[in-house]
């Protein structure tokens, strides 16, 4: 599951980055920025979901050793 | 949310984005002759760009933000101080400038009439690139930096639709870009004379026999110092030079009229 929401999470991102520019073409400020602030929180939770999917991990293999 | 549906959702998010992606980079390439005035590119620009390079101007200037920060941007420097301003500063900065009193240590590069009219066609074509507003705060030459003053951006619209208001805000403002060259402050002389209590000073000139325009009254004296800088030229060591005014001579093309009567009507207030 962690790596289908890490997937989602990273696609989510692309597209608010993608759209926030195009907002920002088409002089739409505020959805252009609230597009931005959402890719970056997008980013970020992936950021942290790949980091706890690889904290886990590692405690598992320590756990069966 | 199965994995294939998340994987199927990453494929086309993905490029969904990448679409975006390329359709924006493409409309940006087509915006580039526009935005970068790409017709009015000819040799003389581009003998600028050259003599631009020669000097290694670069090292100490910055335009379009790229350079160095020793010396001011020089993106807008046309429409701050225009043509005749530049070609006399050229020829040789240190009539302008004291090292002393103003720390400049622009040297004197002993450029010919020719560099000198290339580089500032060089100039002329940069300021005429629309950065659409970049840099955001532009590194203005010293002394212009008067207080209020907000050169290099578009002129604040004030609440009334008062004339005096409608022309202290187009002073203010890049073009005509007026408070880069002349304070309002007694006794501030930037690189024009400066005009407070110009309406007292205009109405003194006119009845001057020395006096060489057409103008009837203060206000007519200030309109045609802003229409015609060489209808009658003051001496001063960066008013004039060989007879004419350093003052740019086309703000009755680049000012609307209604512009030039808002700026009269604020100059006549100034005590």
């Amino acid at each position: 599951m962690t790596s289908a929401g890490l997937l989602v999470m990273l696609a989510l991102g692309a597209l608010c980055a993608s759209l926030a520019l195009l907002m920002a073409r088409l002089e739409f400020a505020l959805a252009a920025d609230t597009f931005a602030v959402g890719a970056g929180l997008f980013g970020v939770a992936a950021f942290v979901m790949a980091a706890l999917s690889t904290v886990r991990r590692a405690r598992r293999l320590a756990s069966q050793r | 949310m199965t994995k294939r549906a998340a994987r199927l959702f990453f494929f086309i998010a993905t490029g969904l984005s990448a679409l975006i992606f390329t359709v924006l980079t493409i409309d940006s390439h087509r915006q580039f002759p526009r935005l970068t005035n790409a017709a009015a590119l000819d040799e003389r620009v581009v003998a600028g760009k050259d003599v631009w390079h020669r000097y290694n101007c670069v090292n100490c200037h910055t335009l379009l933000g790229e350079g160095a920060y020793y010396a001011p941007d020089l993106t807008q420097i046309t429409s701050h101080r225009g043509a005749p301003y530049l070609r006399q500063f050229l020829k040789d900065p240190s009539k302008f400038y004291s090292e002393q009193r103003d720390g400049r240590l622009m040297p004197t590069l002993n450029l010919s009439d020719r560099d000198i009219d290339d580089v500032i066609a060089f100039l002329s074509w940069i300021s005429r690139i629309d950065t659409q507003g970049w840099p955001p705060r532009p590194i203005l030459v010293r002394g212009s930096a008067v207080p209020g003053a907000v050169l290099g951006a578009p002129p604040p619209q004030p609440a009334s639709g008062d004339p005096v208001e409608l022309g202290r805000a187009a002073y203010n403002s890049t073009p005509p870009g007026c408070a880069a060259c002349h304070s309002i402050a007694p006794g501030v002389n930037i690189v024009g004379p400066t005009l407070a209590g110009i309406s007292a000073t205009a109405a003194a000139r006119i009845k001057n026999p020395d006096y060489k325009g057409k103008a009837k009254d203060a206000a007519g004296y200030i309109r045609e110092s802003i229409l015609e800088p060489n209808a009658h030229v003051l001496a001063g060591p960066t008013y004039a030079a060989g007879g004419r005014s350093l003052m740019p001579d086309d703000y009755g093309q680049t000012l609307k009229p209604e512009q030039v009567d808002q700026i009269v009507a604020y100059l006549l207030t100034l005590r």
